[in-house]
């Protein structure tokens, strides 16, 4: 190994260009055979054997797991979200089934189902062909609010989400039943999406809305303790307890190489906390990124992710309002190695906290990653992450080991 | 800093709608090149891909989704190649003319026959197209064959341009009798010769220019080359003898230069796209320069 490692690098020399050589004298009688070879041509020459397509009308489906090993330095730290490692010793994070495929001409059905836990992350149904620039999906949708909420686990560049994301958006997905109308913009010399949806916020038999910001709540008689408690109703009493969301998403190629992404996102519904009371929840996130095209290294790639979030929640008498976000920066080296940054805080702004043990005063974390992508379709990640919170005694470590798989069809991935 | 919005200025303005009748989007700039050649001032012809760039791992920019948004046609490679990409681009695009069905939307892979289908297709075997090889891009052949397929698809999109669009075709056609005869007589003393790639992407270029494939520097397609397989690669050819090494621009090239010359074989950096390399803008240039590549032996 060393030997060819010196080898590599003693051996530097560019091949020359090759001069341009002389024009050939071309074969008359030759020209005429291939002339004569090509009108007898089918159009579309018999294939030497095709592939089955008794399959080619399923859905294209594939499974993706993530498996992890993590050591805390201490058992208090900080809550690491939903689908991430949260305690010492070996987790099973996820194991999503994904499926998609055209439903007719007219609609597309896309299905992420997580076995860990049996839950329907997303069951989407899109219009392939509405006039106007407009597409409409229905059904358990994952709301494009920032950047990181659309993403699965396997998109992560960490083993879990960032704080923001637990704190503002849910513990896994900002996720419910409802609708949601885009329109990409015409006539515009870029890439402009305008977004609305309405998602409902009842508490509806595991399909309810997952939000840490947004819920449907009353206050019931404990008949056990008889104490006062809130809880989520199923049901609604009429449009001002629906969650509305809207989005702004704009993007230019600043040059062949450089992409910027720019949204603002905002989401306005009835607090989860207290009955009656209303919350507010606003975005804004930045991607940039730079992947050298036009020199020819596109194995090589690096993306900056900047997301914060500004929430203000009522409360009897009072409000509350928090905010919080992370700055993430990944650089691929090349199409095996992949590592990344991220810092991060979230704070108490002024007022109460609604729920002290999930949101606390601050928390702030700082977290590195290197991964390894033997192939497209496995990846082994080492993780390590050093954060403190309101109410630990001082900040703590932890350490990840993830191994990622995808088995099945080889799917799409966004922007 | 004043400098360098300037030289940003026509990138953006390049993201806009597109000047001349008909707009081909194509995924690979062969494509576009094609649709130019036979379109003519009838269409105006983009390609997604640059030709220095890995067709199989390029982001669905929101960028790309503007231009398939607003594409009259939509040309691509199929068998998988852009599997990863395209259907972020014809869903988010919402253009029903280039969905699939739509008149607008060209699998540029239905007009040719693919070589290497797998049969029992497993990811075990590294990654695989179970359709077949996509690479069909390096055969003027193959090219001829998509060059067809454009014009009649012109035709039924813009009906008025029909002599255009055949007359050029017929030019195109006539061109390609006489430049494949020149190509294939100044490949005629290479015949035979032996090959070792570092992707299997040369089958379609090189049945039709004649030369044998002996093996691949990836053990399995998309498989970083391991020693062992290298080393056993290596001793196979000099056994059997190499007359070339051959590779995209894209693949990293230490490992093929070192196997080169052990093996005593030439590493030829082949253009299998246009845009390749620089100069390199129609597909007679990259034709020519393969040919002369082979040719020259470097």
């Amino acid at each position: 190994m060393a030997t060819l490692v010196s080898r590599l690098l003693i051996l530097t020399a560019l091949l020359a260009p090759a001069p341009a050589s002389a024009e050939a004298e071309v074969d008359t009688d030759l020209a005429a055979a291939i002339a004569a070879d090509r009108a007898e041509q089918p159009d579309a020459p018999p294939s030497s054997g095709t592939p089955s397509t008794a399959n080619a009308l399923n859905p294209a489906l594939s499974f993706i797991l993530d498996f992890g090993l993590a050591w805390f330095s201490d058992e208090h730290h900080i809550a690491q979200g939903g689908h991430a490692i949260d305690q010492g010793g070996f987790t099973l994070q996820g194991l999503e089934l994904a499926a998609t495929a055209s439903v007719d001409p007219y609609l597309r059905f896309d299905l992420a189902f997580q076995l860990v836990g049996m839950e329907i992350e997303e069951a989407a149904v899109s219009t392939l062909s509405l006039p106007l620039n407009l597409l409409l999906r229905a059904g358990y949708l994952i709301t494009p609010f920032g950047r990181e909420n659309r993403k699965h686990l396997h998109q992560w560049r960490f083993n879990s989400p960032s704080l923001a994301h637990s704190r503002f958006l849910s513990e896994e997905h900002l996720s419910g039943l409802g609708a949601e109308l885009s329109m990409l913009l015409p006539h515009v010399p870029w890439y402009s999406l305008v977004l609305v949806e309405v998602l409902d916020p009842a508490n509806r038999k595991g399909l309810g809305l997952r939000s840490t910001s947004f819920g449907h709540v009353a206050v019931r008689t404990d008949p056990d303790s008889g104490e006062l408690v809130v809880t989520r109703e199923d049901n609604i009493d009429g449009p001002e307890d629906l969650l509305y969301l809207a989005r702004l998403e704009n993007s230019l190629d600043l040059t062949d190489d450089w992409t910027l992404v720019v949204g603002l996102s905002g989401a306005w519904g009835p607090s989860p906390y207290v009955p009656d009371n209303r919350a507010t929840l606003y975005g804004v996130d930045l991607y940039v990124k730079w992947r050298p095209l036009s020199s020819g290294d596109d194995a090589m790639a690096i993306g900056l992710t900047v997301e914060y979030f500004l929430r203000d929640t009522q409360v009897p008498g009072d409000s509350s309002r928090d905010h919080g976000g992370y700055l993430q920066l990944e650089f691929q080296v090349s199409r095996h190695w992949l590592c990344a940054l991220r810092v991060e805080s979230t704070d108490l702004w002024h007022g109460p906290s609604v729920d002290d043990k999930r949101m606390p005063n601050w928390q702030w974390r700082g977290s590195l990653s290197a991964a390894f992508l033997p192939t497209h379709f496995s990846m082994i990640r080492l993780q390590y992450d050093t954060g403190h919170q309101h109410g630990l005694h001082e900040p703590t470590h932890a350490l990840f080991l993830q191994l990622e798989i995808a088995a099945g069809s080889h799917g799409a991935h966004t922007f | 800093m004043r400098l360098a919005l300037a030289s940003m200025i026509p990138t953006l303005l390049a993201v806009g709608p597109l000047q001349a009748g008909l707009k081909v989007v194509t995924t690979l700039p062969d494509y576009a090149a094609l649709a130019a050649e036979i379109g003519g001032e009838r269409v105006s012809a983009e390609a997604l891909v640059k030709g220095s760039q890995d067709p199989h791992f390029a982001d669905a920019r929101p960028s790309m989704i503007i231009k398939v948004n607003r594409a009259d046609l939509l040309v691509f490679n199929g068998l998988s190649l852009e599997i990863g990409w395209l259907p972020v681009l014809l869903k988010q695009g919402r253009n029903a003319v280039v969905q699939p069905g739509g008149p607008g939307h060209l699998d540029a892979s239905t007009t040719i026959a693919p070589r290497e289908i797998q049969r029992n297709a497993d990811r075990s075997k590294g990654d695989v197209h179970a359709g077949g090889n996509p690479h069909y891009f390096t055969s003027p052949d193959e090219l001829r064959r998509v060059a067809r397929a454009i014009r009649d698809r012109l035709v039924a999109l813009d009906p008025d341009g029909r002599r255009d669009y055949e007359q050029r075709f017929t030019a195109f056609e006539r061109k390609l009798d006489h430049k494949t005869a020149e190509w294939k007589q100044r490949l005629a003393p290479l015949q035979g010769q032996r090959v070792v790639v570092y992707h299997k992407s040369w089958i379609y270029l090189l049945e039709w220019a004649g030369l044998k494939r002996v093996g691949a520097l990836e053990p399995k397609p998309g498989i970083p080359p391991s020693s062992a397989h290298v080393s056993k690669l290596l001793a196979q050819t000099r056994e059997q003898g190499l007359h070339f090494v051959i590779q995209e621009v894209y693949h990293p090239t230490r490992l093929s230069r070192v196997f080169a010359e052990k093996a005593g074989a030439p590493l030829l950096i082949l253009p299998s796209m246009v845009g390749a390399r620089p100069g390199i803008e129609t597909v007679w240039d990259k034709f020519d320069k393969i040919v002369e590549m082979l040719t020259d032996g470097r």
